[in-house]
């Protein structure tokens, strides 16, 4: 782990100046080793998964106010300060190829041998995955890969279930009919009928999530 | 570049902080692992170290760990 520490404090210094770079606003950067209970759920959750296959041990967060045009060209600079060491850079659209709802960018780089993955996520691909990770706080980790959710006291299944499938929804709604709904073709904040949609999903839950 | 080490319940949402200076990561990560250790029976505990330039690059970046989901949206409607 103190590796992966390492290597995450050597590569932030790569990404000083990147929205400059690209003409975008000021970036928020965050980077974490990852902890051991998602390892181990990471683990338990692919049985094909090893540890030195796993690619997000060490992580970088970047998130802005940026178009989804200066998403790939953050993506596209981002390839250009790692070059390959030993493995060449690799950029994941999971935009177009979602995750369970998740979208964002994801560029995986290798410093010294160790892999990163730098996560590029626009201000509403971030609002919807932080309340995803919130809702699983409360309803069971594994919401985040389409299982059945475990609702706390006060709270019915049929409820939590109808939780979880209005933020599918919003996902579905923004990516593939109108992207610029989200905010993300004019990012000075998050667009209002995501923000309303996914407000309205949580007010109907009626317990402090 | 600060770390910050994050105790965090997922279920109740309380967490406490911790803040190292630059320099100090290691020493965090060790704080990480005794924290692990004696939270290791409760799978509710998330215990993670953040390297960020403040606080409030944390809230922007993993505000899942500071605010419910109402503040969240609160927040993004600016």
């Amino acid at each position: 782990m103190a590796c992966h520490m390492y290597a995450l404090e050597l590569a932030r210094p790569r990404l000083d100046g990147l929205a400059e770079a690209v003409g975008a606003a000021p970036l928020h950067v965050t980077h974490r080793p990852k902890t051991t209970t998602t390892i181990i759920e990471k683990l338990r959750r692919e049985g094909d998964m090893s540890l030195a296959r796993m690619q997000d041990l060490a992580g970088i967060r970047i998130v802005g106010a940026f178009t989804l045009t200066e998403q790939e060209r953050l993506a596209d600079e981002i390839c250009q300060r790692f070059p390959a060491d030993p493995r060449a850079p690799k950029t994941v659209d999971r935009r177009a190829d979602p995750r369970y709802g998740y979208r964002a960018v994801h560029v995986i780089v290798s410093l010294d041998g160790i892999t990163i993955e730098v996560q590029v996520r626009t201000m509403a691909q971030h609002l919807w995955a932080d309340l995803m990770e919130r809702l699983a706080d409360r309803l069971g980790r594994q919401i985040r890969y389409g299982e059945p959710p475990a609702p706390p006291p006060g709270m019915s299944q049929k409820d939590a279930q109808g939780i979880v499938n209005g933020m599918m929804a919003v996902s579905d709604e923004w990516a593939t009919k109108a992207p610029d709904i989200s905010g993300d073709e004019h990012p000075d904040r998050v667009g209002e009928q995501v923000w309303e949609a996914l407000s309205r999903i949580f007010k109907r839950s009626g317990i402090d999530l | 570049m600060r770390n910050f080490l994050v105790v965090y319940n997922r279920r109740t949402g309380e967490r406490s902080l911790r803040e190292y200076p630059e320099g100090c990561g290691r020493e965090a990560i060790r704080e990480r692992f005794a924290q692990e250790r004696l939270h290791r029976d409760d799978p509710d505990i998330e215990v993670v170290v953040l390297g960020s330039s403040s606080r409030e690059e944390l809230l922007k970046t993993h505000s899942r760990y500071f605010r419910s989901a109402e503040e969240i949206l609160e927040h993004a409607a600016g």
